[in-house]
């Protein structure tokens, strides 16, 4: 394994910052987009969203509209923050971004498939994709708190 | 699908592993990826293997915990909504406002000299009359009611309410435990309050007391997974600790034990295998899966009459053990006539003939077709078209539980010839052929000459589910009005017979001179028993019938047969039938009324309506008309002709207790 410098992660915590700017910004529009598209929905009263009887595919494509545009969120924040505060190890910080990444397209893709084909009070299998990336979420969040707690601990300099 | 959907999940687990090399480098990275995968994937099998080794569920499910229809909401929200709005939901209910269709606002009811009181007090409801145990006392004792002095009155707290749809009928719970029934009934289809003397078809008789203990016979069709539990104590009457699963009929009456399904599948793993396997689910039945005679016990155990075979049951819990998806005669009884129902009650467990209807039989009809409501499935198991279940006619063929009008619960398209199209289809292109009746009318409708309304209960005349052909023979030997002659009442049967011979090439039978002169309608109505006459007093309410035999004469038969009935139900047919003729020119009538009070709104009722007419004779051949046109009564030959006819009246008591 190498041994990594302090350049080496101020440069990666560089390239993280863009690639979660690219991705945060990017699935913003794709689910703002997503929002449009379900208020389009509402106007033109489609059946396939609004008739009782597809109730569970509403309610899937509502939470993948808002998850997705929650977790755009998630990214560009952390995008705007990782140069800003954390004590990361190479390791550590891809980790996170590589959980943070998996979480905002798991859990809100997961939700879509999910309203796809619903069955008899269940989402379409699709749905398995959201414990997934929760699972990833939750631990690319935890090694964000890791970062953060470790960077008080020690006085490593701010770029 | 699920093999596109596991190399999704390959694609995906590869993409993580690849992310943990990048992170961790090629030998920690691979190794933790691969564990991280494993650790959801062998929770995933751990739930798989739990569900595949559940053993199939018994065939006795008696034991299981019942299932309220809320918790199989969870899943089924479109069914369970389609469920609430059907009158099966409310067929019982606790007396609360939501429930509540009656009027209790400080209503008073007089009737046979004694004053109903119904009243509400915050979320309860009362109703004051005499006191129902002191009329039970003197009736046990054989002492005359008006010698047994002041009838004591008693506040009585209604607490169950049986019905929704055509009546509300209020339940007393006493210390014993017995829900008693009152004699006060609401009749929802009218708005008003009636004695329960004139809720069923049968002499009335002056009594107050309770009517019926719903712990007894009405616990087991009107509601879910019913236990009597009668509790015995020598020289007392029974008192009761009876359980339900759910008030009303819910989902486990046409569904069976849902316990085992419900905690089935709480498991997903469960729920994803059953979704995609495409097999049977073993943990409930589902009727539309079913054998056609398995399926058609479900309704049949409500809709068949039953009664219970005793020797298969709990004799100290009295638990029904039947529940759908089981062999509904292993555990009740389906009899065809009163008689046979009387063997099952007099401990016959097999009747190897049974005995065919008698003529008061107030169940079915002389040649056996059921003349109440409840023997839906016995009219349909008579039918040509069911062949003893083995054909593709089941009730679900008609009917469906959650895609349907609450009202008769008929699915769409049924109400018209593609019901019978679906299996007939020949007649789809010769149908005024047969039905020589313009292709448009009712007359051209299939179920109107093959499922008539020859069905009384609820104050209503109801469709025959025998699907039969309609015959002379039948009516001339069971007093059954004849089908044709439900909608041409102005015709005689005779005339029928001509047409049926001439149309259809049947065999004649022999007349006598009224049944070839007289008005069919008219001869039922002066002539034979409560029953016939309340099946023609209710055709006369029926728009294609009155557009076929016109609607300047009726009123000259109903107001002489109001004169004579003794039958509340029978009268109240009758005046409805004006009503429906005349609209608000009918007035008032009070068909539970003093005979003073009716007499004089019968008076009235004929002045106002009577004059005006002046119906032909030459267009009504089989009616006694003797003006034909201009001013004078018209009525006289009816008179005659009634006063002759009611001589010859056959007016024994009958009961139709629906």
């Amino acid at each position: 394994m190498s041994i990594s410098t302090n350049d080496d992660v101020q440069a990666l915590r560089r390239a993280m910052a863009r690639r979660h700017h690219l991705f945060g910004w990017g699935a913003l529009l794709l689910f703002l987009s997503l929002g449009g598209f379900l208020e389009c929905l509402h106007g033109f009263k489609l059946g396939y969203y609004l008739d009782p009887d597809n109730k569970m595919r509403r309610e899937m494509w509502t939470l993948a509209h808002a998850h997705g545009t929650l977790l755009a969120l998630v990214q560009i924040t952390f995008a705007a923050g990782v140069m800003q505060f954390g004590r990361w190890t190479p390791s550590r910080l891809k980790l996170a971004s590589f959980f943070l990444l998996d979480g905002a397209i798991l859990i809100p893709v997961g939700f879509f498939l999910g309203g796809l084909w619903p069955k008899e009070g269940d989402p379409w299998l699709g749905i398995l994709l959201v414990p997934l990336g929760a699972l990833l979420l939750f631990i690319g969040v935890a090694l964000i708190i890791v970062s953060v707690l470790q960077d008080s601990d020690s006085a490593e300099p701010r770029p | 699908m699920l093999h596109g959907v596991g190399l999704f999940l390959l694609l995906l687990a590869v993409v993580f592993v690849l992310q943990m090399r990048s992170a961790l480098g090629a030998g920690r990275g691979i190794a933790l990826g691969l564990l991280a995968i494993l650790a959801p994937a062998g929770a995933w099998c751990a739930l798989e293997l739990t569900h595949r080794n559940e053993p199939p569920p018994p065939e006795d499910q008696t034991a299981s915990e019942p299932i309220s229809a809320q918790s199989c909401f969870k899943c089924h929200e479109s069914h369970y909504k389609s469920w609430q709005r059907t009158y099966h939901r409310t067929m019982t209910t606790e007396a609360a406002p939501e429930n509540i269709k009656a009027d209790f606002g400080n209503v008073l009811h007089h009737y046979q000299g004694v004053t109903s009181h119904m009243t509400q007090e915050g979320n309860r409801f009362f109703l004051e009359t005499i006191d129902p145990g002191w009329e039970e006392h003197i009736m046990r004792q054989g002492l005359p009611l008006d010698k047994a002095g002041p009838a004591p009155r008693r506040k009585l707290s209604v607490d169950r309410i049986v019905g929704s749809h055509w009546f509300q009928q209020l339940l007393h719970r006493d210390e014993k435990g017995r829900y008693l029934r009152l004699p006060m009934v609401y009749h929802i289809v009218e708005n008003r309050w009636i004695h329960v003397n004139g809720a069923f078809l049968g002499p009335s008789r002056h009594y107050f007391g309770q009517t019926a203990i719903w712990n007894e016979t009405c616990v087991f069709c009107h509601n879910t997974r019913p236990i009597k539990n009668p509790l015995i104590t020598p020289g007392q009457p029974p008192g009761y600790a009876t359980e339900v699963g759910e008030l009303g009929i819910s989902c486990e009456a046409c569904h069976g034990a849902g316990e085992r399904h419900v905690r089935a599948h709480q498991n997903p793993a469960r729920r994803l295998a059953q979704h995609y396997s495409g097999e049977a689910d073993l943990t409930i039945v589902n009727p539309a899966k079913l054998p056609v005679v398995r399926a058609d016990d479900i309704c049949a155990r409500c809709h068949g009459g039953t009664m219970p075979r005793h020797k298969e049951w709990n004799k100290k819990t009295y638990a029904d053990p039947y529940l759908a998806g089981r062999d509904l005669r292993r555990f009740w009884y389906l009899p065809y006539s009163e008689a046979e129902q009387k063997l099952h009650q007099d401990g016959a467990d097999v009747v190897a003939s049974p005995p065919p209807p008698g003529p008061l039989d107030g169940r079915f009809w002389g040649d056996g077709t059921p003349l109440t409501t409840a023997l839906e499935y016995q009219g349909m198991a008579m039918s040509a078209c069911y062949e003893n279940g083995h054909g593709k006619m089941s009730c679900l063929t008609c009917h469906s539980m959650h895609q349907s009008d609450p009202n008769h619960q008929v699915k769409a398209g049924m109400l018209t010839n593609a019901a019978c199209y679906s299996c007939h289809p020949g007649y789809r292109d010769k149908l005024v052929q047969h039905t020589h009746h313009a292709a448009d009318s009712a007359g051209s409708l299939c179920y109107n000459c093959h499922m008539p309304h020859q069905v009384y209960s609820l104050l209503e005349v109801h469709r025959s589910h025998r699907i039969s052909v309609p015959r002379v023979r039948d009516s001339v030997s069971s007093g059954k009005p004849h089908a044709c002659n439900l909608c041409h009442l102005d015709k005689s049967l005779g005339w029928t017979q001509e047409h049926l011979g001439k149309r259809y090439g049947t065999k004649p039978e022999v007349l006598s001179d009224d049944d070839r002169k007289i008005a069919s309608s008219l001869l039922h109505l002066a002539r034979n028993d409560a029953r016939s006459r309340s099946i023609v007093a209710g055709a006369f309410g029926w728009p294609p019938a009155q557009e076929a035999s016109g609607r300047d004469w009726p009123v000259l038969l109903l107001t002489r047969s109001l004169e004579h009935e003794r039958y509340e139900a029978v009268r109240y047919l009758l005046y409805r039938s004006i009503r429906s003729l005349h609209g608000t020119a009918a007035g008032d009538y009070n068909y539970q009324g003093t005979p003073t009070e009716r007499a004089n709104q019968i008076r009235r009722l004929r002045l106002r309506l009577e004059g005006p007419l002046q119906p032909d004779q030459e267009r009504y051949p089989y009616l006694p008309l003797t003006a034909t046109k201009g001013p004078g009564p018209p009525a006289l030959g009816f008179d005659e002709m009634f006063q002759r006819l009611l001589k010859t009246r056959n007016d024994p008591d009958v009961h139709i207790n629906e």
